[in-house]
């Protein structure tokens, strides 16, 4: 007896054997979790995803504008293949997605994951050829189903950290910026505020705790007395955190991860927009990839470049609070600014330097200061300010 | 004892390159402080085998040190990043340095390193570092302390101060930092304990206790009792219990223990309280002293209403075992029962106990009226009231040494059970009017009077005088309850606003009711104002009292409720002449309503204060019954002045005055419909016009006008457009002239000039208009439009309305240039909203067109609202909504505007529209509200903005330009110099600004620096 045989007649090879092996009786799950669709229903799922493409399309809330034309065309032929069975909520079940396994005759090597049915084919994660190799691309995204414990946010080893601009800048509040990532359809429905370093809420809120959610948002959104204003919220399908901040209006977003390998995505991204923060690491997950993807903005070394480039030095003010911002917690990185602007000749450079040091209550500095500071006024600025 | 070691990172070495070398080794970050500025960063390593590593790094110091706590070596990588330092080595460092960079950085390293608690020796250090010569090496050891436990702090200061001469600017501090910090030593130190944050006092509370700070742990929990937070509360009995047993009081620590049992049962758990009991009780059957009444407290917190509503069971447990354990006390005892009991009828017997017991005593007085329910108006309440209102007179008459003070023990109890009375019934002297209340209940207005007086002479009080003021009232005796009303009125401000709760604007509004009533209208409207003014409550109990019926007529009375009337200032004076010329002037300004009833008050009062035959009194008539006249009651105008042209002719029939008296009476004349003696008066007022002022002169051209209106009004055409062009030239004239001699645009002579040439051309649009004479109807519109334009937005409502229906009207008969007019009308005399304010209005009006489809497609308001809120929230609209065409472009425009717009906030918008849901107000209503709250907070931002930039308004033009987010962070120049002298750091070509900008630089550098010690708290 022969095995069953998928029945797109544009499949590879890999594809029979990878459906024999991963393919449960009609509309149940198989070995990885994969219910595969039918003809019918795939050509369905086709034609939905692809009739969004006029401007009701939810890809613009996935991927800026500049993308959305090699989107579509990128689009052109997929066939869907599989889905999880279903469609499943973040966290407070405000926002549905539908992880969705992709053939895609213009990269026909392997096949391809979607977070989502609507993400776009630039954030699909390779899912290889095999019922292995599909098992492992998904694994990291599948602790929603898995009711596994989500990871501890304080034990997320990588980070990222952005700056997005100043609230006046985006002529936006902290609180709409903040709104802004929880529209996101990658992000999950639950911020918490720097009350809480670790996630406050449950991992999987079922029954009472998740009716009562919306009265703990107020309480678990409570910033510390004297924090950097932040809200942190994960990603959905991995648990990444995003922490929104606004130091003194300069607004910074931070990516917490665990690292997960999809090389091919980033430079795919990085041509399509040319724009996107540079230095992205590639060990980056693609639900993280997909929230910053929507972004521009620098990270810390671009901004001390900027600091240091003597043309841009009108703006020294601005990019240097932009670099003291995205240090945050550096505190090597935030004296190496110091030093920069402390080493100035001209001392009106210095004495930014030295309100920045106050900032960032970089004590020492300002009274190493004093001990070489030569302009009269700046001296008695440092006095003024030591002075017990 | 291994030795402390500290492993400083070296400068050059990057924080990613620690974690890189974490990852690789396989170790895990597991722990990291939220980001604050008051705290130093810090990062726990988890190396696996229970083994950890600290990462800290310090802003304050600048240093970055990790603290190895494995008996393993480090790995290669790390052991190259680092400087590793004994503390011997790095006292030695600290000692030897010369320089004051030196200084500075070994002391850094130091404190950092071994804080809070340091050695000896770099205690030492740092003692004689805060009396270094260098400013900047003593303030930076300023700043280190801030790192210290109390202990290291107080002994740091002691050698400071004590080991020889301390520079001038660090003693002060240093004393007074001292003396704190032996406070905080022993544990006597509280004051940081009153806050309202929860989470600081649990904090103290844990770190106390480990420290045995009783003093402090007793304070710091019975706050967090106070708070009645159940998360914590448990915690804070447990710790105030200990505090008690730690510091000898047995008997309060016994009780302390029943509660935490009580807590630990309610909360379904066991064992602290049996922890707590075990430790204690024994000790209870041999103690000799007795229990004390302070001792009895913990019984309180759970005989206090929360517990006792559902845990009656608590309360008998926590009397029984009272009763058990104490037996002296037998006052304190009873009072517990009672209150516990109080809600059933053992509690009077028990009150009555009391009362036998402590003879005197008021607490059992007020229990006993207290325990009657608030309807309760038989004898036996009337009589238990009665009781304690005398004992409570007997009581001030004592305070003031009128009477003999109560027995020093039975003072005592009162004062100690006053506060359980205020928490679990109530103040005595909140009950001290209960005996009024019963009589009037009874109807005994007599007694219940006798009774208020009997109150005022034991204490002159607002209180007292309003109770006799509202027994007055009831009584029907107005003008005594408006004397007692204004008794009690001139003791508010001693006793203060507060009144159970409530306030003492009743007062003010009681006293317009019985001034109203007795026909005092002015004053009456006056009260009222100021009760609406203090309370907004009043405005609809205003509406809703007959007390009022006799002012409901006077438009003032509406204007106060609406609150567009307010009553000038009562120190300006009321006689009939300002209340005339008000009356005049409000006429002017088209208010006749309000002048009307100016007038009226000014005749009566002039009537009173001269002669009849004076002219004043013909004067008030006239600006009365110009006021009514052209205020919609001719005939009160004419009977008015018919009154003033007959005293005007027995003063001087040739006067001028009596010209205007003329006048008036034509004009009042011609509005009743009799033309024959309009035209006789105008007649006899041109006359003396053109003699007094001349024929070309404004005043007769005002009787030409009004001529005009008679010849009109009887037909005569012809005649009536003569006399309007005769006005119109001579008013030209008379306004040219004005101008040759330069008077000023606001001059009152000119105004009013303008406004008759106003008029006239107006009138003669109307009439050339209505004649089908299109050519010089559109000349006098265009010479109206001219003048209209000096009025602006001011001008006379219905002449506007008038030239504007005539020109739309001409325009509509498709009139060549009308249209035209009317633009330039509109442009003159239309207030100008901004375009952004236009756009809103626009929006919203589309936002209502889409909800509007919804509604006729057959959706309820409450389906309408709950789409509302899940918008707001993100969620789609299902498909039965998104299928009415407008209805999602609606609710999503609703989203953008409430979310867009500064001054909306999406918390405001979801209460606002619960209340709708909640049947608060109507959908439309609340769309009303949050459109106009929208609306007003565009028109505000422009106003803000308006000084402000060109540029921010060409990139809001943009439409093309991406979301915020997507845009770079650097595109916008402006911005940086912006965000440059937001900084300080100013552009240079600024000179003019240079000033301020540095006086805002010295601001920021204090403000932002902020040196203040209890935020650099780097002790974590």
């Amino acid at each position: 007896m022969g095995l069953p045989s998928h029945w797109w007649k544009e499949r590879k090879p890999f594809l029979d054997a990878l459906f024999a092996q991963t393919a449960g009786d009609s509309g149940q799950p198989g070995k990885t979790g994969w219910v595969w669709l039918n003809e019918h229903e795939s050509g369905e799922a086709a034609a939905r995803i692809q009739s969004a493409e006029d401007e009701d399309a939810p890809l613009a809330a996935w991927i800026p504008q500049e993308a959305h034309e090699d989107c579509y065309g990128m689009l052109e032929g997929i066939v869907p293949l599989a889905t999880r069975g279903g469609v499943r909520g973040d966290r407070w079940m405000r926002k549905i997605h539908n992880p969705t396994l992709f053939a895609d005759p213009a990269r026909p090597d392997q096949l391809w994951i979607a977070l989502h049915e609507t993400t776009p084919p630039p954030l699909w994660i390779p899912a290889g050829t095999t019922a292995d190799s599909l098992a492992a691309a998904f694994a990291p995204y599948a602790w929603p189903e898995t009711e596994e414990a989500l990871p501890q946010v304080v034990g997320l080893p990588r980070s990222v950290r952005i700056y997005m601009g100043t609230e006046t800048g985006m002529g936006a509040d902290f609180d709409t910026i903040v709104r802004f990532f929880q529209n996101m359809p990658g992000t999950d429905s639950l911020p918490w505020g720097t009350r809480f370093a670790e996630d406050p809420w449950p991992d999987h809120p079922t029954g009472i705790a998740l009716v009562s959610t919306g009265y703990r948002m107020g309480e678990n959104m409570a910033q510390v007395d004297g924090a950097v204003p932040s809200i942190t919220m994960r990603t959905r399908r991995l648990g990444a955190a995003i922490t929104v901040s606004s130091m003194e209006k300069f607004c910074v977003v931070e990516v917490r991860y665990a690292p997960v390998a999809h090389e091919s995505i980033l430079p795919l991204l990085t041509q399509l927009l040319p724009d996107l923060p540079k230095g992205l690491p590639s060990d980056m997950p693609v639900d993280a990839l997909a929230v910053l993807s929507r972004l521009r903005g620098y990270q810390a070394d671009a901004l001390l470049a900027f600091v240091r480039d003597p043309e841009e030095a009108p703006s020294l003010g601005y990019h240097a609070m932009a670099c003291l911002a995205v240090m945050g917690d550096d505190g090597a990185a935030v004296r190496t600014l110091l030093a920069e602007l402390g080493g100035r000749e001209d001392p009106e450079q210095r004495r930014l330097g030295y309100h920045f040091a106050s900032l960032a209550r970089h004590k020492r500095f300002l009274h190493e200061a004093l001990l070489r500071e030569t302009d009269e006024s700046n001296v008695q600025v440092l006095k003024n300010a030591l002075r017990p | 004892m291994s030795e402390h070691v500290v492993y400083f990172l070296r400068e050059d070495v990057t924080l990613r390159s620690i974690f890189e070398g974490v990852a690789r080794e396989g170790f895990r970050v597991v722990r990291r402080a939220p980001r604050r500025t008051d705290a130093p960063p810090f990062w726990s390593v988890d190396m696996g085998e229970g083994r950890h590593m600290l990462l800290i790094d310090s802003p304050l110091f600048g240093v970055r040190f990790i603290e190895w706590k494995s008996g393993k070596p480090m790995p290669a990588w790390l052991e190259a990043s680092v400087v590793r330092r004994t503390m011997d080595e790095l006292a030695a460092r600290a000692e030897e340095a010369k320089a004051p960079e030196e200084k500075i950085a070994t002391l850094c390293e130091a404190v950092a390193a071994l804080s809070p608690t340091l050695p000896d020796r770099i205690r030492g250090v740092l003692a004689a570092r805060l009396r270094d010569e260098a400013e900047a090496v003593r303030w930076m050891a300023h700043k280190a302390v801030v790192a210290l436990s109390d202990a290291s702090l107080e002994q740091t200061l002691g050698e400071m101060l004590a080991g020889g001469p301390v520079p001038e600017d660090m003693e002060p501090w240093a004393r007074e930092l001292h003396e704190l910090a032996a406070r905080a030593v022993r544990g006597d130190y509280v004051d940081d304990l009153d806050t309202k944050n929860e989470d600081y006092l649990r904090d103290a509370l844990r770190r106390d206790l480990t420290e045995k700070k009783w003093r402090r742990v007793e304070v710091a929990a019975a706050r967090l009792l106070w708070k009645e937070l159940p998360l914590y509360e448990l915690e804070a009995a447990a710790a105030w219990a200990q505090a008690m047993a730690a510091t000898g009081r047995a008997w309060k620590a016994y009780f302390a223990a029943v509660l935490v049992a009580e807590i630990e049962r309610s909360q379904g758990q066991e064992g602290l309280a049996a922890v707590v009991r075990a430790e204690i009780e024994p000790t209870l059957a041999t103690r000799e002293d007795l229990p004390t009444r302070e001792d009895l407290h913990p019984i309180l917190w759970i005989v206090r209403d929360r517990l006792n509503e559902k845990y009656t069971e608590a309360c008998d447990r926590a009397i029984d075992a009272m009763d058990a354990h104490v037996k002296n006390l037998a006052a304190e005892r009873l009072l517990f029962r009672t209150i516990s009991l109080r809600n059933g009828p053992e509690g009077r017997p028990l009150a009555k106990k009391l009362r036998e017991l402590l003879p005197g005593a008021i607490t059992p007085l007020a229990l006993l009226a207290y325990l009657h329910d608030s309807d309760d108006t038989g004898d036996e309440a009337l009589a238990d009231a009665e009781a304690l209102a005398a004992a409570m007179a007997q009581r001030e008459l004592a305070a003031e040494g009128k009477a003999d003070s109560p027995a020093p023990e039975i003072a005592s109890f009162d004062a100690w059970a006053e506060g359980i009375l205020a928490y679990q019934a109530r103040r005595p002297k909140d009950l001290i009017r209960e005996h009024i209340r019963i009589l009037q209940k009874r109807g005994d207005n007599e007694g219940a009077l006798r009774a208020a007086e009997r109150a005022i002479s034991a204490k002159d009080s607002a209180l007292a005088w309003m109770d006799k003021g509202f027994i007055l009232t009831t009584m029907k005796r107005h003008a005594d309850a408006i004397a007692a009303y204004t008794e009690a009125i001139a003791r508010v401000d001693k006793d203060g606003q507060v009144l159970l709760g409530g306030s003492y604007d009743v007062l003010w509004f009681n006293r317009a009711c019985e001034r109203a009533i007795s026909g005092d209208r002015e004053a009456a409207l006056r009260d009222l104002a100021i009760a609406v003014e203090k309370d907004k409550k009043w405005i609809d109990k205003a509406r809703a009292d007959d007390y009022f019926d006799s002012i409901r007529d006077d438009p003032r009375f509406e204007g106060i409720l609406a609150g567009t009337y307010e009553f000038p200032p009562e120190s300006a004076p009321f006689d009939w002449k300002t209340l005339a010329d008000r009356t005049k002037g409000l006429s002017f300004l088209g208010r006749y309503d309000d002048a009307i009833v100016a007038g009226r008050e000014a005749l009566r009062k002039a009537e009173k204060a001269l002669p009849p035959e004076d002219s004043g009194i013909a004067t008030c008539l006239e600006n009365l019954g110009f006021a009514a006249t052209w205020g919609g009651d001719p005939k009160e105008g004419v009977t008015a002045l018919r009154r003033a042209v007959a005293i005007r002719e027995r003063i001087d029939a040739a006067s001028r005055e009596a010209g205007e008296a003329y006048h008036h009476l034509g004009s009042a004349l011609g509005m009743t419909g009799d033309a024959e003696g309009a035209e006789l008066h105008y007649g006899k007022a041109l006359a003396l016009r053109e003699k007094h002022d001349g024929v070309e002169s404004a005043m007769a051209a005002k009787s030409w006008g009004d001529m005009a209106g008679v010849s009109l009004g009887t037909g005569r055409r012809d005649e009536g457009i003569e006399r309007m062009r005769r006005a119109r030239s001579i008013l030209e004239k008379v306004i040219a002239g004005f101008l040759a001699e330069g008077r000023a645009a606001d001059d009152d002579s000119l105004v009013e000039a303008r406004a008759d040439l106003l008029t006239v051309c107006g009138n003669l649009l109307l009439t050339h208009a209505r004649g089908g004479e299109h050519e010089p109807a559109l000349e006098a519109a265009r010479a109206a439009v001219a003048e209209a334009a000096h009025f602006g937005t001011r001008i006379n409502p219905n002449l506007r309305s008038s030239l504007a229906q005539t020109l739309q009207a001409l325009a509509e008969q498709g009139v060549h240039g009308a249209l035209d007019i009317l633009a330039d009308l509109a442009a003159a005399v239309l207030p100008k909203e901004p375009p952004e304010v236009l756009a809103s209005r626009v929006r919203w009006s589309r936002i209502r067109a889409g909800l509007q489809a919804l509604r006729e497609a057959g959706f309820g308001d409450d389906v309408i609202l709950a789409r509302l809120k899940d918008a707001l929230r993100g969620d789609p609209p299902p498909p039965a909504v998104s299928r009415v065409a407008g209805a999602t472009e609606a609710l999503s425009g609703f989203v953008q505007e409430i979310s867009t717009t500064q001054g909306t906030s999406i918390v405001v918008t979801l209460m606002a529209l619960q209340t709708a849901e909640a049947g608060g107000r109507t959908l439309d209503e609340t769309l009303n509200d949050l459109q106009e709250l929208a609306v007003a907070a565009v028109g505000a931002s422009i106003e803000s903005k308006e000084p402000a930039n060109e540029q921010s308004k060409v990139s809001q033009a943009k439409s093309d330009e991406p979301p915020p987010w997507e845009r770079d962070p650097f595109g916008n120049p402006y911005l940086d110099s912006e965000m440059n002298r937001r900084l300080g750091y100013g552009d240079e070509d600024d000179d003019s600004e240079d000033d301020d900008d540095s006086e805002d630089e010295d601001d920021d550098e204090s403000d932002a620096d902020g040196y203040d010690d209890e935020g650099d708290d780097e002790d974590d």
